[in-house]
């Protein structure tokens, strides 16, 4: 898989190869970590992630049929060093009800700093949450045991610098990282209970609610949440059937809505979680960005205009490509829905393909070509029009694809002057507009090329070098 | 029982596939992968066995306690590594095994400005 991430992932299923990025923010005075500290926190989170893999694994063996293993974790760690001192940073106005004033103040002073100090300043990103997401896509790109990259990356942060809590989630559609505070935690009953936190904390990073009710905060049975927007019917409020969950209690256990808060289902029962099902092209329409002009179903584009592309899980893409050139900016209008620029160097018919943590998109070139011409002719209802064939060559009998536009009720294809049987073309209704696939005639004359020409009620193709097939 | 792998950074795709596929092959599996380099590995003793025949052939070492730890690790993997350690020491699997840290309400963790 593709090491680059798209910051900003709109939904943050635990599915995968997720890597914990583990940002230590070290300082002066009582901010010093010892490295016996730092050890013996990573240890805690390696084995809060651990849990987690053991709540996957105990999940998806009981799915009928079962689950193929869908979800691991990885750990990588940075140290940041600061000049900061903590005493300047100010005390919380209440300690047992922190304000958002309080992280602001306190927390942001340090965590701002420390994202500077690991390269991502602010005057390059000056959104806190874009230079998290970037911190974490960061980490991604050394490939990690065996050369794998990891499909998405969080940040925890671990700090004994002030914090305005000792154990928090900032969960998306907020900045989307944690932070553990050991002097707050080990001041607390979660001494020595660090695993549970962080593996609690990590389920929020991947969009699973609280289902507790605690004198500041209270969890919400009708508050919709992961990809799928299930209720959090868990949730004890009100509530005497609920069962023991990881998002409840210090349980190692697992409600039946947490898995669907992590965006594990297997609806169609196939063994492999919908959400990892390869992404597939259905549609394209493209977009003229100079007139705003869009054409469902387009299959022709200039440089530089907006290809959409539809499908399933298309919201997880990467990198999208076109004729193997990565497109310049790409971004989500909805989950099923794409939209990425054409590239200027792109010329002539080439396949449009992305890649997601299921990798590369399931897509034939029949289904994922798409024209790059200047200028586009414009969108037509007259004459068809011929981009390609596929193949260009081959003997009689040959089924050829004939790509182009308006291609709708063909009356006559002709090879040369030899008509081709059009007795097989499925019915005008279902037919596509940007394609036929024919037979090859007999050979007006022997091997050579010779010009395609599809008529319609609407007129006659004209010829070129990309409407001739070549008889072998 | 669980073990760590530790890749070597100049293995080749052969070497790693030849490590994945001896980790599959004896029914084990990867539990957690620890940086660029390392990998805690679920398996038995004869998969273990198995492993440390790649010793030098992709893999730099199989470590279950301090003493595998080879000699020229690098400082990142080797503070990783020495965490899981932490995680296999007895001290620590007591402190795991009190059944007072489950069953707690996360009510006490509860109050900041995030998800608690």
């Amino acid at each position: 898989l593709t090491s680059i991430l798209a910051p900003g992932l709109p939904l943050r299923p635990m599915i995968g190869l997720l890597l914990a990025d583990v940002v230590f923010v070290d300082g002066p005075d009582s901010a010093a970590m010892t490295d016996q500290e730092r050890g013996r926190a990573l240890a805690f989170i390696i084995k809060g992630l651990t849990h987690l893999s053991e709540l996957h694994e105990g999940w998806r063996a009981h799915q009928q049929p079962p689950v193929s293993t869908s979800c691991s974790f990885a750990v990588t760690f940075d140290l940041v060093s600061l000049d900061l001192p903590p005493a300047s940073l100010p005390a919380v106005s209440n300690p047992k009800k922190p304000t958002v004033d309080d992280f602001n103040a306190i927390d942001c002073v340090w965590i701002d700093a420390a994202v500077d100090a690991l390269g991502q300043t602010k005057a390059a990103i000056p959104d806190r949450k874009a230079r998290i997401a970037e911190l974490a896509a960061d980490a991604t790109t050394v490939a990690l045991f065996a050369g794998f990259n990891p499909a998405d990356a969080f940040v925890i942060f671990v700090t004994k610098y002030p914090c305005h809590w000792m154990g928090y989630t900032r969960p998306y559609p907020l900045e989307g990282f944690s932070t553990l505070c050991p002097p707050m935690l080990d001041a607390s009953e979660w001494k020595n209970r660090y695993d549970l936190v962080a593996a609690h904390e990590t389920g929020h990073i991947f969009q699973a609610p609280d289902e507790y009710v605690a004198e500041n905060l209270t969890c919400d049975p009708t508050v919709k949440s992961g990809p799928f927007g299930v209720v959090n019917s868990n949730c004890e409020l009100g509530n005497p059937t609920g069962v023991k969950c990881l998002m409840k209690r210090s349980d190692l256990e697992l409600c039946s809505q947490t898995p669907l808060h992590w965006g594990w289902t297997d609806d169609d029962h196939d063994g492999t979680l919908d959400l990892l099902a390869p992404a597939t092209i259905d549609s394209f329409t493209v977009v003229n960005p100079r007139l705003q002009v869009e054409e469902p179903d387009g299959r022709v584009a200039e440089p530089g205009w907006t290809v959409i592309i539809k499908g399933r899980n298309v919201w997880d893409a990467r990198l999208v490509t076109f004729g193997g050139v990565v497109s310049p900016h790409m971004w989500l209008r909805a989950l099923d829905e794409l939209a990425a620029t054409i590239p200027d160097e792109v010329s002539g018919i080439v396949n449009v393909a992305f890649t997601t943590r299921a990798g590369p998109a399931n897509a034939t070139f029949e289904q994922s070509w798409i024209l790059v011409t200047q200028p586009a002719p414009p969108p037509n209802n007259g004459p068809p029009e011929v981009f390609g064939l596929i193949p260009q060559r081959g003997t009689p009998g040959t089924n050829v694809k004939i790509l182009g536009a308006s291609l709708v009720g063909p009356t006559r294809i002709t090879f040369g002057h030899v008509e081709a049987n059009l007795s097989s073309l499925p019915p005008e209704e279902v037919q596509d507009p940007h394609q036929i696939e024919i037979a090859v005639p007999l050979a007006p004359q022997g091997p050579g090329p010779v010009p395609v020409i599809v008529t319609t009620a609407r007129g006659s193709s004209t010829p070129s070098i990309f409407s001739s097939f070549t008889y072998s | 029982m669980s073990f760590l792998a530790i890749m070597d950074s100049a293995a080749t795709d052969a070497q790693q596939a030849a490590v994945l596929n001896t980790i599959d092959d004896a029914g084990g599996k990867i539990a957690l992968r620890l940086g660029a380099h390392g990998a805690v590995v679920d398996g038995d003793q004869a998969l273990s066995d198995s492993l440390a025949g790649l010793v030098g052939d992709g893999l730099t070492g199989v470590v279950s306690s301090e003493a595998d730890i080879p000699a020229d690790l690098d400082e990142s993997t080797l503070v990783l590594v020495n965490a899981w350690l932490i995680t296999q020491s007895p001290a620590f699997l007591a402190e795991m095994a009190d059944p007072a840290r489950l069953g707690q309400s996360w009510a006490s963790l509860e109050s900041g400005v995030g998800e608690l």
